[in-house]
């Protein structure tokens, strides 16, 4: 196994992580501070069509998304503001967090360990469960503040973001299963003469 | 290693290597395993032997099972 790959990683991933935390409060205290606009965008007009546009003959023009921006928010648009874009950054700095301490325990303890199938399936159980909920956390945000600007749009329950992270954290815990059962027919066989 | 489960199974490989007066060196290069793993047998810190393993110990110190090994009703050490 080549340790300097992998304590450079541990190293890099732990450096990541921290910034992902220190980025994460400095956002949040810095939009809690600014009295400026707080804008969203939307998708809610997509495919309307925009009349009025120069163009040239048999060309048809539909908007994509939509960018709404509120001057003097409310608090309520404020929190929704930050509850749209914060909980990733979030969840991205615990998740390299949790990597870089099963990289630790790797180079520490070797690969094949209780310690490293512990730490890969916690960090599979977070990555599956932690981004549905971040992802219905941050979509209900940007819906309610969607909603609070063009009431036409309505709010509700939505889940944004990168899903397909449910299958790879499910792939981390039946891996960390793997080499869990791994390790303990490993255990057995030290013993056999 | 791993903390091992207590057992009542007693290794005699000391004595039968005095009787024959062999060393645990020369049982090893016999049978084709490492000093380090027959002194695991010896010590009785082994979990499990191998049918091939005994074969040929018993082959190399013209033993039973029965002599190498044996079962304490005393119970684990």
């Amino acid at each position: 196994m080549d340790t300097r790959l992998t304590r450079t990683l541990a190293s890099a991933t732990f450096v990541l992580a921290v910034l992902g935390g220190l980025a994460f409060v400095g956002t949040a205290v810095t939009h809690l501070l600014d009295d400026g606009a707080v804008c969203v965008r939307t998708g809610f007009w997509a495919n309307a069509s925009l009349d009025g546009l120069p163009l040239g003959g048999g060309v048809e023009a539909s908007s994509s998304t939509a960018r709404l921006c509120q001057a003097a928010p409310s608090a309520g648009q404020r929190a929704a503001d930050l509850g749209a874009g914060l909980p990733w950054l979030l969840f991205g700095s615990l998740a390299l967090l949790l990597f870089s301490r099963l990289l630790k325990a790797v180079l520490l303890l070797g690969p094949f360990t209780d310690a490293a199938a512990r730490r890969l399936r916690v960090l599979g159980w977070f990555v599956a469960l932690g981004t549905p909920l971040t992802g219905l956390v941050a979509g209900w945000s940007q819906s309610w503040l969607v909603g609070s600007m063009a009431p036409l749009a309505g709010s509700g329950p939505t889940v944004s973001g990168p899903l397909g992270l449910v299958l790879a954290g499910l792939a981390a815990v039946v891996m960390g299963s793997i080499m869990r059962e791994g390790v303990r027919m490993r255990e057995d066989l030290e013993g056999t003469i | 290693m791993p903390e091992e489960e207590p057992h009542a199974i007693r290794i005699h490989l000391d004595r039968l290597l005095a009787e024959r007066g062999m060393t645990l060196t020369e049982l090893a290069a016999q049978v084709g395993i490492t000093v380090v793993n027959l002194s695991v047998l010896k010590n009785g810190r082994a979990k499990a032997i191998r049918f091939s393993t005994l074969s040929k110990i018993c082959d190399a110190l013209q033993c039973q099972p029965g002599d190498l090994i044996s079962h304490d009703p005393a119970g684990p050490s």
